[in-house]
């Protein structure tokens, strides 16, 4: 039936699957089911640009249960709401969003699950973030925001990743330029990590996403 | 502090700037000229309806009364064909040889005869474009005092219900006071305007601000300056707005209504139309015509 893929990631061959924090919940109309008295949510790749590069190849999955992640582009909490499956009760994920209007819908998230952390926060100025937030040390950082200047945003709050900590990066090409190659511009944002980041691997999401690519990179 | 007490602390903070975003007029405004625009829609469609239902039994009023509005109360008033005597159409129609007119035809209409059932399903149609009818005037109403009262010297400047249209583009009074003039004269014109960027076509000079009467009422190629001088004034008032709510416009409307003056007299040339043929033109002249095609790498 459903074999580990990834710690804390299922697959049954064909789908993918989290364990639920919160089980006999979903949390934007996904499927449920149980196994083992386990229950488990399916991941759309479609929908998520981080189960996108899985189905991909990613060849290393950076999450652990217990972990502390920045996530930054939290938006109603689709993606983040499996990574909190991921790193479980004793994890902590830290959603960032510049919209109060997705906001909404992520603080009701948060009720529902205790490992989430709501900031209604610009990504481009870590330093206003609370205090006790930029002192958290975090294992992991997850950016995915269209944004021009993503890869600066990414650097920026690199800085509160822990050293050797782990970075995933969604970049999309048509957010950067419009009218450039997407080759072009995703070689010139990946050569901008180069100085705080050793980059591991680069997953390119078509037919999940057009133009865009998932970075996976270490901290120096 | 330990994670727990964090995370709490965390979630209030967080309901409380979404609670003050929402508290501000930006969001209520923005969505009700939203709802503006869809009852109008909603009205005509029912309208529509109404005057294809009705016309089965009375197709000549259909012709005679081409407002909206009027047709359906008239027809919600006095329903079948039999009622429609001068007296009983009067107080919806002043004119009163208009009223001998409808009267008379109704006697010797080309429609059918209409079941008492039917006739219930048109008045129940009727009715409910009349409510969307009475919604839309009460809510206008209310989007002109709200935009008053948030905006006053927008308001003051363009009308109330211009403001809240510029507002509702924008997202927020913020992003409007900061935004630069230029930008505002375009607000409403993004097809237009992103064409011209990538295709190279001719720019837009105005966009919602189109609507504003002077803009109309100047002649066709002064509509241009018109709305530049307008959007300068506009952004002015937005931040007098975003910043003080006190209302302060009158000097501005002053010197925009100088200017409107100026603009309405101004003599123009009339247009020659020549075509441009390929042989004529010299060398350079060419590769400058179609440098504008040519895809920038």
């Amino acid at each position: 039936m459903l074999q580990s893929k990834f710690s804390s990631v299922w697959t049954d061959g064909r789908k993918v699957y989290t364990q639920n924090l919160v089980p006999g919940l979903s949390v934007y109309g996904e499927k449920r089911i149980s196994e083992n008295g386990k229950e488990f949510r399916e991941w759309n790749p479609f929908r998520s640009k981080l189960c996108a590069g899985i189905c991909k190849g990613l060849k290393e999955f950076p999450f652990a249960s217990g972990q502390k992640i920045l996530y930054l582009g939290a938006a109603e909490g689709t993606t983040l709401s499996h990574v909190s499956d991921i790193v479980g009760k004793s994890g902590v994920v830290v959603g960032v969003d510049i919209s109060p209007t997705v906001m909404r819908k992520l603080l009701l998230l948060a009720e529902q699950r205790e490992n989430i952390f709501p900031l209604l926060a610009d990504a481009n100025q870590p330093l206003l973030y609370p205090s006790e937030i930029r002192e958290m040390q975090f294992d992991g950082l997850v950016q995915d925001v269209s944004q021009k200047n993503q890869a600066e945003i990414f650097l920026k709050n690199a800085k509160l990743l822990k050293e050797g900590g782990f970075g995933l990066l969604a970049v999309k090409a048509r957010s950067i330029s419009p009218s450039l190659s997407p080759q072009k511009v995703f070689e010139g944002e990946v050569s901008k990590l180069n100085e705080m980041f050793n980059v591991i691997q680069t997953v390119p999401l078509a037919p999940f996403e057009s133009d865009h690519l998932l970075v996976h990179c270490r901290r120096k | 502090m330990t994670l727990n007490d964090l995370r709490k602390r965390l979630i209030r903070e967080t309901q409380g700037q979404v609670r003050q975003h929402f508290s501000e007029k930006d969001a209520l405004l923005s969505k009700t000229v939203l709802v503006l625009e869809d009852l109008d829609e909603i009205f005509n469609l029912q309208c529509e309806h109404a005057r294809d239902l009705y016309s089965l039994h009375f197709p000549e009023l259909a012709r005679l009364v081409p407002e909206n509005g009027l047709y359906v109360k008239i027809v919600l008033g006095l329903g079948k064909r039999e009622n429609f005597s001068v007296e009983k159409i009067l107080p919806f129609y002043s004119n009163s040889s208009a009223c001998q007119h409808i009267s008379s035809l109704s006697k010797q209409s080309m429609g059918s005869e209409l079941d008492d059932s039917a006739l219930r399903e048109i008045e129940f149609l009727c009715q409910n474009a009349v409510y969307v009818l009475q919604e839309r005037e009460e809510l206008q109403e209310f989007v002109e005092k709200e935009a008053r009262q948030y905006m006053p010297n927008l308001s003051e400047i363009a009308s109330p219900l211009l403001a809240a249209k510029l507002l509702g583009k924008c997202g927020s009074l913020k992003r409007l006071a900061f935004m630069p003039s230029s930008a505002l004269q375009l607000l409403g014109a993004e097809k237009a305007l992103f064409r011209h960027l990538k295709e190279h076509s001719l720019p837009p000079k105005h966009g919602l601000i189109f609507q504003h009467s002077f803009v109309q009422q100047v002649p066709a190629p002064a509509r241009g300056e018109m709305a530049r001088s307008l959007s300068g004034k506009l952004s002015i008032a937005a931040k007098q707005d975003y910043f003080s709510k006190t209302l302060n416009a009158a000097g501005l409307k002053k010197e925009l209504e100088a200017r409107f003056a100026q603009l309405k007299e101004k003599k123009f040339k009339p247009k020659k139309q020549k075509p441009i043929l390929r042989k004529e033109l010299p060398q350079n002249a060419r590769r400058k015509f179609f440098s504008k095609f040519r895809k920038r790498r």
